[in-house]
């Protein structure tokens, strides 16, 4: 029953201080009132913009763009500078080797048939 | 535009300051803009309000480390005299006999208001004035549920001991 007495007096407290408070609000001079507003004007002014839709459209195009030169690029260097089936003929075919080792002796051979 | 001008009268009631009342609001709402704008709206206020607290309680964290600095060096000086902190406070104009005799009870309370100390009066003012729950009142302090019931009883009784010897 205290409880809920000190209670009531608290919440009758409470709101003739509220209400004081709320008159305070009201009674901000001129002056004060214009530097709020000041400061509420400035602080929008600093508010990030959001994208619009054309910037974004033109951010996804570039976007676009980069990602499909970057693919192209990666392509052409994955791609071997030899065909790889060419190698493996060079690689299987012995005599070829030979003739290129013994090219000097050929050479000579060929030079010698001329002069005699 | 009332939440800037009610944000306004609890700087000023904390810092009895007009200019570092307004710098604190400035301050505050240009942080809110710049941070949070993109948050959803209903957000906003409890954000707007953590912001304007922590603010609050930087100034009076600047505010005591000059005071201590000011005992250092007045004891440093070789002046006898002990530092009063009461003649050091803030002045707010009002001498103790005429906070008695004020016939406004808005000047009054405010008066009142502003001898709480700060967490009560943080306390007070989120969930008196701004009608704030006690969790999102303890989120803005950013301290427990229990230590806001505490200052906003603390400040509670305060004012009730004063009104009533006052009124």
């Amino acid at each position: 029953m205290n409880t809920d007495n000190h209670n009531g007096k608290d919440e009758k407290l409470v709101s003739q201080v509220c209400d004081a408070l709320d008159n305070s609000v009201n009674r901000i001079d001129a002056e004060t009132s214009q530097k709020i507003i000041a400061a509420r004007k400035s602080a929008l002014e600093r508010t990030p913009q959001r994208f619009s839709l054309p910037k974004l459209f033109a951010v996804a195009a570039t976007a676009l763009s980069i990602f499909i030169a970057v693919i192209i690029v990666k392509t052409q260097l994955n791609q071997p500078l030899v065909n790889e089936d060419t190698t493996m003929e060079m690689v299987a075919s012995q005599d070829t080797f030979e003739l290129y080792e013994e090219l000097e002796f050929y050479t000579w051979l060929v030079e010698e048939d001329v002069t005699s | 535009m009332k939440t800037e001008r009610r944000a306004f009268r609890m700087a000023q009631l904390s810092t009895r300051n007009r200019e570092d009342a307004l710098d604190i609001v400035q301050d505050a709402m240009m942080q809110l803009a710049s941070k949070y704008a993109n948050k959803p709206a209903d957000h906003w206020a409890p954000l707007f309000y953590r912001i304007l607290n922590n603010r609050i309680m930087d100034f009076h964290r600047k505010n005591s480390t000059q005071s201590r600095w000011r005992v250092w060096f007045s004891k440093n000086v070789g002046d006898d005299e002990s530092y009063d902190p009461i003649q050091h406070a803030p002045s707010d104009d009002l001498s103790p006999g005429a906070v008695a005799d004020l016939e406004d009870s808005v000047e009054r309370i405010d008066h009142l208001v502003q001898q709480l100390s700060p967490r009560q009066r943080q306390a007070f003012l989120l969930r008196a004035w701004e009608g704030m729950e006690v969790a999102e009142t303890a989120k803005i302090m950013k301290c427990s549920q229990g230590s806001v019931k505490t200052h906003y009883s603390r400040a509670v009784h305060f004012l009730r001991e004063q009104l009533q010897e006052n009124l």
